[in-house]
């Protein structure tokens, strides 16, 4: 478990040193969605590119989702969320971090893509491929609401790593302590709800092939899988 | 049989029935940003090749873009051509050649049959190592046209290995590096204004000393809202070469030519579903009094109708109207399962001879009548199905295209000197296609009518029925306007010998097309619009070709054809030919390369017909043999080097059996030639060398004459501010000795191509010529070419 500890502790080391320039991309942008880079803010849009350490904002009714440049996560930001982003490169491989300062975001993960980092005032959450969502209440109460995989909780100073699997949700209180138990449905808003669930349709995707028969005209192959 | 299509890659071409055989070694791939060097050897025809000419396009486009093969030198058998590296893409690119003959036909390779497949070549690059480097970051299968294009790629992976520099960003089967964004470890492509369709991606780039490339991603842009900034798509070219020649003894300079220059453009353009073409060619050998030689075509293509007004070669079908030009109007109807195509419009022009014939009594003028063709189709059915078609087509002389004193004169009645005609040919085609079978299978029958002369005018209903015997129920001068019928009607009555028919299978099966027909034509049976006709005769031809893997290619061709169908002719002419080419090229191999043809004939007395003259059996034969090899030396890294070598042998005879029954032999002659090609492609300076040499042997037993002749070319070009300048010179000598005495040719050209503007092309040489004849006193000569050529491309 010290390994992991200090595994955990050189990565944010590493994040500090080699960040590398341009980190991820903002996939989607719906409502008002902000950008706080360096100080300063700027309207952001779909397609634009994030840097390490910039800041996203949502709006009220807003929405946004980037996608880090190594390709294996996606992160949705909700409404009146405020989030950092930052990744350093280590080698071939790329070390991520989501800061939620307020808000709430779901992360989704491919197994066996580096490092990857979800941190609230209270707890650092490691994963590897899985999907869960972070959520930062008014009052300071860290959750992590899994729904696939397992999540590796450190929580201030404490160097136990705790585990949350699938189906359970961790609840860190502002001073550190924690219960993990069964998940429900109050924990999640309806909008995270549906985003949940879209994200697991989109896992039982169809794949829509285009070819030309024949006569020169476009037809589609699709796929299940 | 569009599945065939897909599934074959052709690596050889040939139709043994036709004048030329050519052998093609298709590269099957090609690299983004380089030119796709060509090479045809010709193996049989050489002389008779006017013109060859490249198609290609990628797969799926509509129409061809256009090459001109250059010989490598005169009298050389290779060809030489590139497919352009602008226009290379993401797509598989097909193509064919097209051989324009001396006597103004044209021959595809392979050839222009449905169902017959063209060489195809693939993206080295897709072919190459996929690297799961490249990782998309924008998503979305489909997006609006209105919400724009976005391509975003993350090499984050590869940024320490690549060399940002190297990095291509192909989308929609362009280039567009100079348009994107490429800062490590990001590439990113935005398109505002899409056209709606299907975008394919590609990144391409160098790791280390290979090519890697990532998946291609696929996006439908679906049609928005928006409306585009620019409303059409288009493109074309402008053009413009001149040839001036200069001779110091014309009379001695054999096909001497005069100087010209020419103008030629094509627009093809898009707007909504509305395509619209513009060919025009202008020619300062445009003689009014000749056949024409400038093109002018205008064409309109909406779903379900085209339109072409000006030169345009309908194809019908076989027998009615295939491939002649004709300047006029054609326009086809179109839906899924039925099409009515009709054509009208001026096949040769009104040409009169104006020699001066005031000092030779007994002498005529003469001319050519103006022809009109007009031709209709009606099909029914479907490509991939059931196909029948049902044409028509009728070629006319216009009488009044000429004044009288070209067609005839009074000598106790009118002598004609120049008879106008009148052909109508009427046919039904159908066509089985078995998609799943990959089989398709088809006839056609046709029927014709001639009329040798039109000028008395149509017989009258009396005279017709004392001359046939019999009563009529149809008077003839009422049809007059349709066609025009007389005495000089080529035969009186239909019959057997008016017909046409032939039939055909193409297969493809293990691994093998199959291409097998069988064709009759009777004595009578004429066909203005249609070509390749031997009157009086049946053909079977059988073709077939074999892939094993993609590295050896084995093909065949056997073709029988017979005169004398109708039995009316007191002997009967037999002629075989059969051929085998092979093609072995195993990766980063050299590449090996047969074929063998051959040819005999023969005739036969008919015991039914009585000769007016004695029968004299006779026979002849004729085989050739080539083999060779050749390789991309891609090994020796300051040069790699293209080379081929062929080694050729051949020999003809041919004797008769006189009335005593003595052989007599005719002609016992013998060939050989070695024929060697190298390009050297300079990696660090853009120098590129070409040698070429042949040594040819001609041996004639019967004359005791033995030839020989040698052929060297040297050539080399230089590229200089990015290729943009690249002059060139080359030299070829030929030297003749043997018995046809000592002679020879040299020939320097020096010339530079130029690229001053994008897509913009100025090519201009200069070429000496001299011919040195120490056997036969003053036929010496020198000349002097200057070419030039503009072109530019939009």
């Amino acid at each position: 478990m010290k390994k992991i500890m200090v595994t955990l502790m050189f990565l944010s080391l590493v994040l500090c040193i080699f960040a590398v320039n341009e980190v991820a991309l903002l996939s989607v942008a719906k409502g008002r969605v902000e950008l706080n880079r360096e100080g300063k803010l700027f309207k952001f849009k779909t397609g634009e590119l994030l840097k390490h350490n910039d800041e996203l904002r949502t709006g009220g009714e807003s929405f946004a989702a980037f996608k880090y440049i190594d390709g294996s996560s996606t992160i949705k930001v909700f409404s009146n969320s405020v989030v950092k982003v930052q990744a350093s490169a280590s080698g071939k491989s790329l070390v991520k971090r989501v800061v939620v300062n307020k808000g709430s975001v779901f992360s989704q993960i491919k197994p066996k893509s580096g490092t990857f980092m979800v941190q609230t005032p209270t707890t650092v959450a490691s994963v590897k491929g899985t999907a869960f969502l972070t959520k930062l209440t008014e009052d300071k109460q860290s959750l992590f609401i899994v729904t696939e995989g397992e999540v590796m909780l450190k929580i201030l100073d404490d160097t136990a790593l705790k585990s949350v699997t699938s189906g359970k949700t961790a609840v860190v209180e502002a001073d550190g302590r924690y219960v993990i138990r069964l998940s429900t449905p109050e924990d999640l808003s309806e909008l995270e709800q549906t985003e949940i669930e879209a994200s697991q349709e989109l896992e039982n995707r169809i794949m829509r092939i285009p070819v030309l028969d024949p006569a020169g005209h476009l037809k589609y192959i699709e796929i299940t899988h | 049989m569009k599945k065939i299509l897909i599934l074959l890659v052709l690596a050889t071409g040939l139709a043994s029935m036709f004048a030329v055989a050519l052998q093609h070694v298709s590269p099957l791939t090609f690299t983004f940003n380089e030119n796709v060097p060509l090479m045809v050897e010709i193996q049989q025809g050489l002389d008779s090749i006017a013109e060859i000419k490249l198609m290609y396009r990628s797969v799926g486009d509509t129409r061809w873009n256009i090459e001109i093969a250059k010989q490598e030198s005169q009298g050389s058998v290779y060809y030489r051509v590139e497919i352009p590296a602008r226009l290379l893409s993401s797509e598989t690119i097909e193509y064919y050649f097209e051989v324009k003959l001396n006597h103004g036909t044209t021959e595809n390779f392979p050839a222009a049959e449905s169902g017959v497949p063209y060489y195809r070549i693939n993206p080295a690059a897709l072919e190459g190592e996929a690297s799961p480097g490249f990782v998309l970051l924008t998503d979305g299968k489909s997006v609006s046209a209105d919400d724009g294009y976005l391509l975003v790629v993350s090499f984050f992976a590869l940024q320490g290995d690549i060399d940002p520099a190297s990095i291509e960003v192909w989308v929609g089967g362009k280039n567009v590096t100079a348009k994107a964004i490429i800062s490590a470890p990001t590439i990113m492509y935005k398109d505002a204004n899409p056209q709606s369709g299907i975008k394919k991606a590609v990144i391409h780039a160098k790791l280390g000393t290979k090519d890697i490339h990532s998946d291609i991603w696929v996006t439908e842009i679906l049609g928005g809202k928006k409306k585009l900034s620019i409303p059409f798509e288009y493109r074309g070219t402008v053009n413009f070469a001149s040839n001036y020649y200069s001779y110091s003894k014309m009379d001695n300079a054999p096909g001497a030519s005069d100087s010209d220059a020419a103008t030629w453009t094509d627009f093809y353009g898009r707007y909504k579903k509305v395509d619209f073409q513009t060919n025009l060619y202008i020619s300062s050998l445009e003689k009014k009094n000749l056949q024409p030689v400038n093109r002018y075509t205008l064409g309109v293509q909406i779903p379900h109708l085209d339109i072409y007004a000006g030169d345009y070669s309908p194809a019908l079908s076989k027998y009615t109207l295939n491939g002649k030009n004709i300047r006029g109007l054609y326009g086809r109807l179109h839906s899924n399962s039925i099409s009515l195509f009709l054509t009208s419009g001026q096949s040769i022009r009104k040409t009169t001879d104006e020699t001066d014939i005031s000092d030779e009594p007994g002498i005529q003028k003469s001319g050519t009548f103006q022809q009109e063709a007009i031709g209709a189709r009606l099909q029914v059915g479907k490509e991939d199905g059931v196909m029948m078609g049902l044409n028509v087509s009728r070629h006319r002389d216009i009488i009044s295209s000429l004044d009288s004193l070209y067609y005839r004169y009074d000598s106790q009645g009118y002598i004609y000197t120049t008879p106008a005609v009148d052909n109508a040919v009427l046919s039904f085609d159908i066509c089985f296609n078995i998609p799943e079978q990959r089989s398709m299978f088809g006839a056609e029958v046709a029927s014709s009518l001639l009329n040798k002369n039109t000028i008395p005018g149509p017989i009258d209903q009396a005279t017709l029925e004392d001359y046939a015997g019999q009563d009529i129920p149809v008077n003839p001068e009422d049809f007059a306007g349709l066609f025009v019928i007389n005495k000089n009607m080529e035969p009186f009555l239909l019959g057997r010998a008016n017909m046409a028919w032939l039939m055909y299978l193409r297969t493809y099966f293990w691994n093998s097309f199959l291409n097998v027909q069988y064709a009759e034509t009777g004595s009578a049976f004429n066909a203005l619009g249609a070509l390749y006709q031997m009157q009086d005769s049946k053909n079977i031809s059988v073709t077939d070709q074999m892939n094993i893997s993609r590295y050896f290619v084995l093909s065949g061709g056997f073709n029988y054809s017979e005169d004398n169908l109708m039995n009316l002719k007191s002997e009967t002419n037999g002629y075989t030919t059969w051929n085998l080419q092979s093609i072995l090229r195993l990766p980063k191999m050299p590449y090996l390369k047969m074929a063998y043809y051959s040819s005999g004939g023969e005739n036969k007395a008919n015991s039914e017909v009585e000769p007016a003259t004695p029968f004299e059996p006779y026979i002849r034969n004729s085989q050739n043999l080539s083999f060779g090899m050749g390789y991309n030396v891609t090994q020796i890294r300051i040069a790699p080097t293209q080379f081929d070598i062929s080694y050729r042998m051949g020999a003809d005879d041919s004797n008769k059996t006189d009335t005593l029954e003595v052989s007599i032999p005719l002609s016992d002659n013998e060939n050989s030639g070695l024929y060697f090609s190298m390009s050297n492609r300079f990696a660090q300076f853009p120098l590129i060398t070409q040698f070429s040499l042949a040594l040819n042997k001609q041996k004639q037993q019967l004359l005791d004459l033995n030839n020989d002749n040698q052929v060297i070319f040297l050539g080399a070009s230089y590229g200089l501010w990015e290729n943009r300048i690249k002059p060139y010179a080359n030299y070829r000598t030929v030297s003749l000795g043997g018995d046809q005495g000592k002679q020879s040719y040299g020939y320097l050209t020096l010339g530079v191509e130029a690229n001053p503007l994008k897509d913009m092309t100025i090519s201009t040489d200069l070429g000496f010529q001299n011919h040195n004849d120490s056997s036969i006193t003053n036929t010496d000569y020198s000349s002097f070419i200057w070419r030039l050529l503009l072109s530019q491309r939009f």
